[in-house]
Protein backbone atom coordinates (compact mmCIF):
# COMPACT_ATOMS: atom_id res chain seq x y z
CA UNK A 1 0.00 0.00 0.00
CA UNK A 2 1.17 2.86 -0.88
CA UNK A 3 2.27 5.23 2.23
CA UNK A 4 -0.59 7.95 2.34
CA UNK A 5 0.32 11.94 2.85
CA UNK A 6 -1.63 13.49 5.68
CA UNK A 7 -3.83 16.17 4.39
CA UNK A 8 -3.84 19.25 6.12
CA UNK A 9 -7.36 20.99 7.46
CA UNK A 10 -7.20 24.69 8.27
CA UNK A 11 -10.34 25.83 9.55
CA UNK A 12 -9.21 29.65 10.04
CA UNK A 13 -12.55 32.32 9.53
CA UNK A 14 -9.79 34.92 8.68
CA UNK A 15 -8.92 34.46 5.31
CA UNK A 16 -5.19 36.88 6.19
CA UNK A 17 -4.46 34.42 8.74
CA UNK A 18 -5.31 31.19 6.71
CA UNK A 19 -3.21 32.79 3.77
CA UNK A 20 -0.22 33.64 6.37
CA UNK A 21 -0.20 30.09 7.56
CA UNK A 22 -0.62 28.87 4.03
CA UNK A 23 2.63 30.46 3.12
CA UNK A 24 4.24 29.55 5.79
CA UNK A 25 3.47 26.02 5.21
CA UNK A 26 4.93 25.85 2.29
CA UNK A 27 8.06 27.68 2.66
CA UNK A 28 9.08 24.13 3.94
CA UNK A 29 8.60 22.52 1.14
CA UNK A 30 5.76 20.26 1.58
CA UNK A 31 3.15 19.44 -1.21
CA UNK A 32 0.97 18.16 1.28
CA UNK A 33 -2.71 18.86 0.55
CA UNK A 34 -4.34 21.88 2.62
CA UNK A 35 -8.21 22.18 2.75
CA UNK A 36 -9.26 25.51 3.99
CA UNK A 37 -12.70 25.67 6.12
CA UNK A 38 -13.80 29.04 7.26
CA UNK A 39 -16.43 28.12 9.70
CA UNK A 40 -16.91 24.86 12.41
CA UNK A 41 -19.77 23.33 11.22
CA UNK A 42 -18.32 22.90 8.08
CA UNK A 43 -15.52 21.75 9.53
CA UNK A 44 -17.56 19.07 11.05
CA UNK A 45 -19.61 18.14 8.60
CA UNK A 46 -16.16 17.40 6.55
CA UNK A 47 -14.91 15.71 9.47
CA UNK A 48 -17.85 13.45 9.59
CA UNK A 49 -18.67 13.55 5.74
CA UNK A 50 -22.71 15.02 6.40
CA UNK A 51 -24.06 17.88 4.80
CA UNK A 52 -22.42 19.47 1.70
CA UNK A 53 -19.74 16.77 2.36
CA UNK A 54 -22.31 13.77 2.56
CA UNK A 55 -20.48 11.99 -0.71
CA UNK A 56 -17.08 13.12 0.31
CA UNK A 57 -14.68 10.62 1.97
CA UNK A 58 -12.23 11.89 4.32
CA UNK A 59 -8.76 11.30 4.01
CA UNK A 60 -7.54 8.18 5.72
CA UNK A 61 -4.25 10.80 7.02
CA UNK A 62 -5.43 13.72 8.87
CA UNK A 63 -3.64 16.59 10.40
CA UNK A 64 -6.41 19.50 12.15
CA UNK A 65 -5.11 23.00 12.17
CA UNK A 66 -8.33 25.18 14.37
CA UNK A 67 -8.92 28.23 15.60
CA UNK A 68 -10.96 28.86 18.27
CA UNK A 69 -13.23 32.11 17.42
CA UNK A 70 -15.04 30.58 14.65
CA UNK A 71 -18.41 30.95 13.32
CA UNK A 72 -21.64 28.78 13.70
CA UNK A 73 -19.69 26.52 15.82
CA UNK A 74 -16.75 27.90 17.59
CA UNK A 75 -13.05 25.61 18.07
CA UNK A 76 -14.31 24.15 21.56
CA UNK A 77 -17.39 22.46 19.94
CA UNK A 78 -15.65 21.19 16.55
CA UNK A 79 -13.12 19.56 19.17
CA UNK A 80 -15.26 18.19 21.50
CA UNK A 81 -17.34 16.46 18.98
CA UNK A 82 -13.76 15.16 17.47
CA UNK A 83 -12.23 13.89 20.75
CA UNK A 84 -15.86 12.12 21.85
CA UNK A 85 -16.18 10.45 18.35
CA UNK A 86 -14.43 7.34 17.99
CA UNK A 87 -13.75 7.80 14.42
CA UNK A 88 -12.18 11.19 14.96
CA UNK A 89 -10.86 10.78 18.49
CA UNK A 90 -7.46 9.81 16.88
CA UNK A 91 -6.70 12.56 14.44
CA UNK A 92 -4.23 15.10 15.61
CA UNK A 93 -5.66 18.83 16.31
CA UNK A 94 -3.21 21.43 16.96
CA UNK A 95 -5.30 24.87 18.41
CA UNK A 96 -4.02 27.65 16.24
CA UNK A 97 -5.21 31.04 17.58
CA UNK A 98 -5.07 34.46 18.82
CA UNK A 99 -5.94 33.82 22.22
CA UNK A 100 -3.25 33.45 25.03
CA UNK A 101 -6.22 33.01 27.88
CA UNK A 102 -4.90 30.52 30.36
CA UNK A 103 -8.61 29.15 30.65
CA UNK A 104 -8.93 28.92 27.26
CA UNK A 105 -5.53 26.54 26.53
CA UNK A 106 -6.95 24.58 30.12
CA UNK A 107 -10.02 23.89 28.15
CA UNK A 108 -8.65 22.62 24.83
CA UNK A 109 -6.24 20.60 26.39
CA UNK A 110 -8.82 19.04 29.03
CA UNK A 111 -10.98 18.84 25.48
CA UNK A 112 -8.10 16.52 23.86
CA UNK A 113 -6.36 18.64 21.56
CA UNK A 114 -3.03 17.70 20.96
CA UNK A 115 -0.79 21.21 20.70
CA UNK A 116 -2.61 24.35 21.52
CA UNK A 117 -0.09 27.51 19.69
CA UNK A 118 -1.14 31.47 20.07
CA UNK A 119 -0.84 33.87 17.14
CA UNK A 120 1.59 36.42 18.75
CA UNK A 121 1.67 39.56 17.43
CA UNK A 122 5.40 40.71 18.60
CA UNK A 123 7.10 37.54 17.84
CA UNK A 124 5.44 37.19 14.34
CA UNK A 125 8.58 35.54 13.11
CA UNK A 126 8.51 33.25 15.84
CA UNK A 127 5.27 31.99 14.92
CA UNK A 128 6.03 31.53 11.19
CA UNK A 129 8.88 29.69 11.94
CA UNK A 130 7.20 27.28 14.29
CA UNK A 131 4.42 26.86 11.37
CA UNK A 132 7.43 26.35 8.91
CA UNK A 133 8.90 23.75 11.15
CA UNK A 134 5.04 22.35 11.78
CA UNK A 135 5.52 21.69 8.04
CA UNK A 136 8.75 20.23 7.69
CA UNK A 137 7.17 17.88 10.91
CA UNK A 138 4.74 16.79 8.60
CA UNK A 139 6.47 15.77 6.12
CA UNK A 140 8.04 13.01 7.89
CA UNK A 141 4.97 12.51 10.36
CA UNK A 142 2.82 9.05 10.04
CA UNK A 143 -0.37 8.55 11.80
CA UNK A 144 -2.80 6.08 12.49
CA UNK A 145 -4.92 5.33 9.05
CA UNK A 146 -8.51 6.07 9.52
CA UNK A 147 -11.24 3.67 8.74
CA UNK B 1 -54.28 65.58 64.29
CA UNK B 2 -54.28 61.65 65.54
CA UNK B 3 -56.38 61.15 62.56
CA UNK B 4 -53.99 62.51 59.93
CA UNK B 5 -50.57 61.04 61.53
CA UNK B 6 -51.31 57.21 60.22
CA UNK B 7 -51.83 58.54 56.94
CA UNK B 8 -48.92 60.32 57.06
CA UNK B 9 -46.67 57.28 58.11
CA UNK B 10 -48.61 54.83 55.47
CA UNK B 11 -47.88 57.76 52.88
CA UNK B 12 -44.11 57.78 53.92
CA UNK B 13 -43.89 54.25 53.95
CA UNK B 14 -45.29 53.91 50.34
CA UNK B 15 -42.83 56.54 49.56
CA UNK B 16 -40.12 54.98 51.26
CA UNK B 17 -40.59 51.30 49.52
CA UNK B 18 -41.18 53.34 46.36
CA UNK B 19 -37.46 54.84 46.90
CA UNK B 20 -36.31 51.51 47.59
CA UNK B 21 -37.74 49.43 44.67
CA UNK B 22 -36.31 52.78 42.27
CA UNK B 23 -32.68 52.65 44.29
CA UNK B 24 -32.81 48.44 43.55
CA UNK B 25 -33.60 49.08 39.23
CA UNK B 26 -30.37 51.71 39.70
CA UNK B 27 -28.48 49.44 41.44
CA UNK B 28 -29.13 46.49 38.87
CA UNK B 29 -28.87 48.89 35.94
CA UNK B 30 -25.32 50.07 37.29
CA UNK B 31 -24.75 46.69 37.51
CA UNK B 32 -25.74 45.84 33.69
CA UNK B 33 -23.81 48.51 32.69
CA UNK B 34 -20.87 47.79 34.09
CA UNK B 35 -21.15 44.06 32.88
CA UNK B 36 -21.74 45.25 29.47
CA UNK B 37 -18.44 47.47 29.86
CA UNK B 38 -16.51 44.82 30.56
CA UNK B 39 -17.44 42.50 27.89
CA UNK B 40 -16.79 45.45 25.43
CA UNK B 41 -13.58 46.11 26.67
CA UNK B 42 -13.16 42.10 25.82
CA UNK B 43 -13.89 42.23 22.77
CA UNK B 44 -12.62 44.73 21.65
CA UNK B 45 -9.66 44.47 22.84
CA UNK B 46 -9.73 40.50 21.81
CA UNK B 47 -11.14 41.38 18.50
CA UNK B 48 -8.51 44.03 17.21
CA UNK B 49 -6.05 41.53 17.63
CA UNK B 50 -7.25 39.41 14.58
CA UNK B 51 -6.71 42.52 12.10
CA UNK B 52 -3.57 43.65 13.64
CA UNK B 53 -2.02 39.61 13.04
CA UNK B 54 -2.39 40.13 9.21
CA UNK B 55 -0.69 44.10 9.18
CA UNK B 56 2.03 42.41 11.23
CA UNK B 57 2.14 38.58 9.27
CA UNK B 58 1.87 40.24 5.72
CA UNK B 59 4.75 43.39 6.22
CA UNK B 60 6.92 40.36 7.21
CA UNK B 61 5.82 38.54 4.15
CA UNK B 62 6.18 41.51 2.48
CA UNK B 63 9.83 42.10 3.93
CA UNK B 64 10.29 38.21 2.86
CA UNK B 65 9.54 38.89 -0.84
CA UNK B 66 12.29 41.77 -0.65
CA UNK B 67 14.72 39.57 0.49
CA UNK B 68 13.81 36.88 -2.39
CA UNK B 69 14.09 40.02 -5.04
CA UNK B 70 17.19 41.63 -4.12
CA UNK B 71 19.52 38.62 -5.81
CA UNK B 72 17.27 39.00 -9.00
CA UNK B 73 18.06 42.74 -9.02
CA UNK B 74 21.73 42.44 -8.38
CA UNK B 75 21.79 40.69 -11.94
CA UNK B 76 19.36 42.97 -13.59
CA UNK B 77 20.52 46.29 -12.48
CA UNK B 78 23.33 46.45 -15.19
CA UNK B 79 20.56 46.28 -17.97
CA UNK B 80 19.02 49.95 -16.74
CA UNK B 81 20.42 53.45 -17.03
CA UNK B 82 21.59 55.66 -14.22
CA UNK B 83 18.19 56.83 -13.26
CA UNK B 84 16.42 53.57 -13.43
CA UNK B 85 18.84 52.45 -11.15
CA UNK B 86 18.28 55.00 -8.73
CA UNK B 87 14.62 55.01 -8.74
CA UNK B 88 14.88 51.32 -8.18
CA UNK B 89 17.42 51.96 -5.49
CA UNK B 90 15.55 54.17 -3.58
CA UNK B 91 12.13 52.41 -3.56
CA UNK B 92 14.03 49.03 -2.82
CA UNK B 93 16.23 50.11 0.05
CA UNK B 94 14.94 52.82 1.71
CA UNK B 95 11.45 53.52 0.83
CA UNK B 96 9.39 50.44 1.36
CA UNK B 97 11.95 49.50 4.38
CA UNK B 98 10.79 53.31 5.96
CA UNK B 99 7.04 52.45 4.94
CA UNK B 100 7.24 48.68 6.67
CA UNK B 101 8.85 50.25 9.75
CA UNK B 102 6.17 53.09 10.37
CA UNK B 103 3.50 50.19 10.00
CA UNK B 104 5.05 47.67 12.05
CA UNK B 105 5.99 50.30 14.78
CA UNK B 106 2.66 51.41 14.35
CA UNK B 107 1.05 48.00 15.16
CA UNK B 108 3.24 47.45 18.13
CA UNK B 109 1.73 50.40 19.66
CA UNK B 110 -1.75 49.21 18.87
CA UNK B 111 -0.64 45.55 20.60
CA UNK B 112 0.80 47.35 23.85
CA UNK B 113 -2.68 49.15 24.23
CA UNK B 114 -4.80 46.56 23.74
CA UNK B 115 -2.59 44.02 25.47
CA UNK B 116 -3.53 46.78 28.38
CA UNK B 117 -7.13 46.90 27.86
CA UNK B 118 -7.17 43.28 27.74
CA UNK B 119 -5.37 43.05 30.95
CA UNK B 120 -7.45 45.48 32.95
CA UNK B 121 -10.85 44.29 31.66
CA UNK B 122 -9.20 40.59 32.97
CA UNK B 123 -8.98 42.12 36.22
CA UNK B 124 -11.96 43.50 36.66
CA UNK B 125 -13.07 39.96 35.60
CA UNK B 126 -10.90 38.27 37.83
CA UNK B 127 -12.15 35.37 40.68
CA UNK B 128 -10.72 35.95 43.74
CA UNK B 129 -9.21 33.58 45.43
CA UNK B 130 -9.49 34.49 49.44
CA UNK B 131 -6.94 33.40 51.96
CA UNK B 132 -4.91 34.66 54.68
CA UNK B 133 -1.89 36.58 54.25
CA UNK B 134 0.95 37.64 55.73
CA UNK B 135 1.18 41.08 53.94
CA UNK B 136 4.33 42.39 55.99
CA UNK B 137 6.52 39.69 54.10
CA UNK B 138 4.60 40.02 51.04
CA UNK B 139 5.20 43.39 50.67
CA UNK B 140 9.14 42.62 51.82
CA UNK B 141 9.78 40.23 49.38
CA UNK B 142 7.86 42.34 46.51
CA UNK B 143 10.21 45.05 47.59
CA UNK B 144 13.68 42.92 47.59
CA UNK B 145 12.64 41.52 44.23
CA UNK B 146 11.72 45.42 43.04
CA UNK B 147 15.20 46.82 43.91
CA UNK B 148 16.77 43.73 42.26
CA UNK B 149 15.67 45.41 39.28
CA UNK B 150 16.68 49.00 40.52
CA UNK B 151 20.17 47.92 42.04
CA UNK B 152 21.31 51.42 41.50
CA UNK B 153 18.88 53.11 43.63
CA UNK B 154 19.56 53.88 47.16
CA UNK B 155 16.39 54.07 48.92
CA UNK B 156 15.64 54.62 52.87
CA UNK B 157 12.47 51.90 52.55
CA UNK B 158 10.36 50.93 55.95
CA UNK B 159 7.56 48.55 56.51
CA UNK B 160 5.84 48.20 59.58
CA UNK B 161 4.23 45.19 61.04
CA UNK B 162 1.05 45.39 58.69
CA UNK B 163 -1.88 43.31 59.74
CA UNK B 164 -2.83 39.91 58.23
CA UNK B 165 -5.24 39.69 55.78
CA UNK B 166 -7.87 37.06 54.10
CA UNK B 167 -7.66 38.48 50.25
CA UNK B 168 -6.30 36.82 46.23
CA UNK B 169 -2.82 36.17 47.11
CA UNK B 170 -1.90 37.46 43.11
CA UNK B 171 -4.18 40.33 43.26
CA UNK B 172 -2.50 41.37 46.18
CA UNK B 173 1.14 40.80 44.71
CA UNK B 174 -0.29 42.85 41.58
CA UNK B 175 -1.07 45.49 44.17
CA UNK B 176 2.23 45.69 45.94
CA UNK B 177 4.24 45.59 42.69
CA UNK B 178 2.60 48.20 41.13
CA UNK B 179 2.52 50.94 43.92
CA UNK B 180 6.17 50.52 45.52
CA UNK B 181 7.32 50.31 41.52
CA UNK B 182 5.43 53.90 41.25
CA UNK B 183 6.97 55.44 44.12
CA UNK B 184 10.30 54.29 42.86
CA UNK B 185 10.01 55.32 39.49
CA UNK B 186 8.84 58.91 41.04
CA UNK B 187 11.06 59.48 44.05
CA UNK B 188 13.38 63.03 43.14
CA UNK B 189 16.47 62.72 41.86
CA UNK B 190 16.96 65.61 44.16
CA UNK B 191 17.32 64.17 47.63
CA UNK B 192 17.62 60.83 49.16
CA UNK B 193 14.39 59.03 48.47
CA UNK B 194 12.14 57.57 50.98
CA UNK B 195 9.37 54.70 50.69
CA UNK B 196 7.12 53.60 54.09
CA UNK B 197 4.69 51.13 54.00
CA UNK B 198 2.20 51.56 57.07
CA UNK B 199 -1.48 49.82 58.14
CA UNK B 200 -4.23 50.23 59.98
CA UNK B 201 -7.95 48.84 60.68
CA UNK B 202 -10.85 50.73 60.06
CA UNK B 203 -12.91 49.19 62.51
CA UNK B 204 -16.51 51.75 60.95
CA UNK B 205 -15.74 51.29 57.60
CA UNK B 206 -15.03 47.86 58.33
CA UNK B 207 -11.87 48.01 55.57
CA UNK B 208 -8.45 47.70 56.37
CA UNK B 209 -5.98 50.77 55.26
CA UNK B 210 -2.68 50.61 53.42
CA UNK B 211 -0.61 53.43 52.97
CA UNK B 212 2.61 53.71 50.63
CA UNK B 213 4.35 57.29 51.72
CA UNK B 214 7.20 58.64 49.20
CA UNK B 215 8.97 62.05 49.62
CA UNK B 216 8.83 62.12 45.81
CA UNK B 217 8.12 64.35 42.99
CA UNK B 218 4.57 64.83 44.12
CA UNK B 219 1.30 66.09 41.75
CA UNK B 220 -0.13 69.10 41.60
CA UNK B 221 -3.71 69.36 42.38
CA UNK B 222 -5.05 69.82 38.50
CA UNK B 223 -3.46 66.65 37.66
CA UNK B 224 -4.86 64.85 40.46
CA UNK B 225 -7.84 63.20 38.62
CA UNK B 226 -5.46 62.25 35.89
CA UNK B 227 -3.92 59.63 38.62
CA UNK B 228 -5.89 56.72 38.34
CA UNK B 229 -7.40 56.79 34.61
CA UNK B 230 -6.15 54.50 32.25
CA UNK B 231 -3.50 55.16 29.79
CA UNK B 232 -3.22 58.65 31.97
CA UNK B 233 -0.33 59.65 34.16
CA UNK B 234 0.32 63.30 35.99
CA UNK B 235 3.24 65.28 35.44
CA UNK B 236 5.77 65.36 33.06
CA UNK B 237 6.33 62.03 31.07
CA UNK B 238 9.30 60.75 31.73
CA UNK B 239 8.60 57.17 33.07
CA UNK B 240 8.20 54.60 30.19
CA UNK B 241 4.97 52.68 29.96
CA UNK B 242 1.50 53.20 29.57
CA UNK B 243 0.45 54.62 32.50
CA UNK B 244 -1.96 51.94 33.67
CA UNK B 245 -0.26 51.12 36.70
CA UNK B 246 -2.79 52.39 39.39
CA UNK B 247 -5.87 51.93 37.03
CA UNK B 248 -5.22 48.34 37.53
CA UNK B 249 -4.67 48.65 41.45
CA UNK B 250 -7.76 50.58 41.24
CA UNK B 251 -9.47 47.79 40.13
CA UNK B 252 -8.28 45.06 42.25
CA UNK B 253 -9.16 47.12 45.12
CA UNK B 254 -12.90 47.30 44.09
CA UNK B 255 -12.71 43.92 43.87
CA UNK B 256 -11.51 43.58 47.21
CA UNK B 257 -14.27 45.47 48.74
CA UNK B 258 -12.22 48.83 48.89
CA UNK B 259 -10.85 51.92 47.02
CA UNK B 260 -7.51 53.63 45.93
CA UNK B 261 -7.15 57.13 47.17
CA UNK B 262 -3.97 59.51 46.81
CA UNK B 263 -2.98 62.91 48.85
CA UNK B 264 -0.17 65.09 47.51
CA UNK B 265 2.13 67.72 46.99
CA UNK B 266 3.78 68.84 44.57
CA UNK B 267 7.55 68.42 45.63
CA UNK B 268 6.73 66.85 48.70
CA UNK B 269 5.39 63.68 48.23
CA UNK B 270 2.72 61.30 47.71
CA UNK B 271 0.90 58.69 49.89
CA UNK B 272 -1.55 56.28 48.43
CA UNK B 273 -3.90 54.50 50.23
CA UNK B 274 -5.22 51.67 49.08
CA UNK B 275 -8.32 49.49 51.50
CA UNK B 276 -9.78 46.16 51.51
CA UNK B 277 -12.53 44.65 53.20
CA UNK B 278 -11.78 43.75 56.91
CA UNK B 279 -13.05 39.80 56.40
Amino acid sequence: MPEQMVTILLVEDDPGHARLIERNLRYSNISNDIVRLANGQEAVDYLFCQGKYEDHTRPSSLLVLLDLNLPVLNGFQVLQRMKSNEETKHIPVVMVTSSDDSRDIAKCYDLGCNVFLTKPLVDYEQFAEAIRKLGLFLSVVRMPEGD
Amino acid sequence: MQQHQPQSRKQLLEELEELRYQLDLARSRARQYQDEYKKMAYVVSHDLRSPLINLKGFSAELRFSLAEIEPLLERALPRLDESERETLSRALEADIPESLHFIESAVQQIDEFLGAVLCLSRMTRRTLKLEPLDMTEMVQQTWDGLMEEYPDRAIDFSVDSLPQVVADKESMEDVWQELLENSVLYLSPERPGEIQVTAERRPADEVIAFHVRDNGRGIAEADMHKVFEPFRRAGKPTVDGLGMGLAYVQALARLHGGTLECTSEIDRGSTFTFTIADR
